[in-house]
């Protein structure tokens, strides 16, 4: 198909579209004036019913926690399928073996810039904390196990940018990233099941509730799914982006 | 006139999409194609913002006010969050993807893939 | 008419915003320039979240789409150019 052919057929298509995108968008309730019963039900019963003041998070983890775990099992399904695709290829095998017989010592470190190096060993203490702070505080105010998985997740790289490859590696070696992956998805199904256990269902929360809605110790099931998650989570974007460091690292070693 | 400003969310929306798919037809490299794909999958993000919203409304986090003060729509909110993982995770797959066909096939542009298997 | 109006103005300013990135992102051809392009785009796409009373995505959004997603961007491409370079230097061995 020729290049005139692909952009006539794509001007075409997007100009149709277009026309039935804005009469359907017309037709739409107005923005601000929606209708929700589920949302508007949720937001009168969620914090009595699950003493989590954050309501998304309740929901997230709650209300919709299967729906979470076809979420982590996405993250689990593309942490596998990254780690074949990215498989050290033939070719590479000879290049790579020739450059790690070099002694680790003597890797210099990731960043010649002073700037770099305080500001990201300064910043990493601070994302450690936040991150804490996120994954355990979801469900009293914004947070949650995914937002404090993912900053927790960015400390590595602040590391490798701060220190040198070495250090990077001893901090996120490949062998805990995958029991870390393997434990956050083991304990999330583990947790739903509890609620079977006890006779109830799949996801119930069974969990202690916790005296009131604004203790940080509340909510049962959502606090637990969302330190699992934040585990889960955590190690698997370490892991994603490991699998696209090292040839980086390898790549400035030839030089 | 104010009711297509009314409107603004979904028409960006729409916007982003009709970018992010002229910038995929077009794409002359597998990775600006994969973030187009990304700007393509943000555009359901602004059309979610625009379902959930409420006039007047806070963000859906009782901790120091009434559980009767008008809040937006959270479960739209959830299912942005998983919006933002599944897109995370699409776009990781699909960058290494194009990696191995840059290795098989020794460039990284769509069209001259195309012309090589002949 | 303007007390039904929903939307404030930094809401309208921060969609503004967002069409705009796009277009910016889809735009920049090479893909090293883009992925700050995408950066800023990410970071745009959380002030929406956040001026439209979602912190939650916004949190995760910020970190996903300015920090995560133009690394990986980054990440490819000096592996494709690795390989790239891999090669030249295998074809000049006899």
């Amino acid at each position: 198909m020729s290049l005139r052919t692909r952009f006539a057929l794509f001007f075409f298509s997007l100009g149709a579209l277009g026309v039935l995108y804005t009469a359907a968008v017309l037709d739409l309730p107005r923005v601000g004036h929606g209708v929700g019963v589920y949302a508007a039900t949720l937001l009168d019963i969620a914090v009595e019913e699950t003493h989590a003041t954050d309501v998304v998070t309740a929901v997230t983890f709650g209300y919709r926690a299967i729906d979470t775990l076809g979420e982590e099992l996405i993250l689990f399904a593309a942490v596998i399928g990254v780690s074949v695709i990215m498989r050290r290829h033939s070719d590479e095998r000879d290049a790579t073996e020739r450059e790690l017989e070099q002694p680790l010592m003597v890797r210099p470190a990731s960043s010649e810039s002073d700037a770099v190096r305080v500001l990201t060993a300064a910043l990493a203490g601070i994302s450690v904390t936040f991150g804490l702070y996120l994954a355990t505080h979801g469900q009293v105010s914004p947070g949650g196990g995914f937002q404090g998985g993912i900053v927790l997740a960015s400390v590595p790289l602040l590391v490798y940018l701060a220190a040198s490859p070495e250090r990077y590696f001893r901090l996120a070696p490949a062998a805990l990233l995958e029991r870390g992956e393997a434990l956050g998805i083991l304990a999330y199904l583990g947790i739903g099941l509890a609620g079977a256990l006890f006779g109830q269902a799949f996801f119930e929360n069974v969990f202690p509730l916790g005296p009131r809605p604004s203790s940080v110790v509340s909510s049962g099931m959502i606090l637990l799914l969302s330190l699992a998650t934040a585990i889960a989570v955590a190690t698997a974007f370490v892991y994603l982006l490991t699998s696209f460091v090292e040839e980086a690292l390898r790549q400035r070693l030839a030089r | 006139m104010v009711a297509l400003l009314e409107q603004l969310p979904y028409l960006v929306a729409g916007f982003v999409f009709g970018c992010g798919l002229y910038g995929v037809v077009t794409s002359r490299h597998l990775v600006h194609l994969v973030a187009c794909l990304a700007v393509v999958q943000s555009s359901t993000y602004v059309i979610l913002v625009g379902i959930g919203h409420r006039k007047g409304g806070q963000a859906p986090v009782f901790l120091d006010v009434p559980v009767s003060t008008p809040a937006v729509d959270p479960i739209v909110q959830a299912l942005m969050l998983t919006d933002i993982v599944v897109e995370a995770t699409v776009m990781a797959l699909l960058l290494a993807l194009a990696l191995q066909v840059h290795t098989r096939a020794g460039t990284m542009d769509p069209d001259e893939i195309c012309r090589l298997r002949g | 008419m303007r007390d039904s109006f929903a939307l404030s103005f930094f809401q309208l300013a921060s969609l503004v915003l967002v069409a705009l990135g796009a277009a910016g992102v889809v735009s920049t051809r090479n893909p090293t320039n883009q992925s700050i392009a995408m950066s800023f785009y990410g970071l745009v796409l959380a002030l929406m979240f956040f001026v439209y009373q979602a912190p939650d995505v916004s949190l995760s959004q910020l970190v996903v789409g300015a920090l995560a997603m133009p690394l990986m961007i980054l990440l490819t491409l000096s592996k494709a150019a690795a390989r790239d370079l891999e090669k030249a230097r295998r074809g000049k061995q006899p």
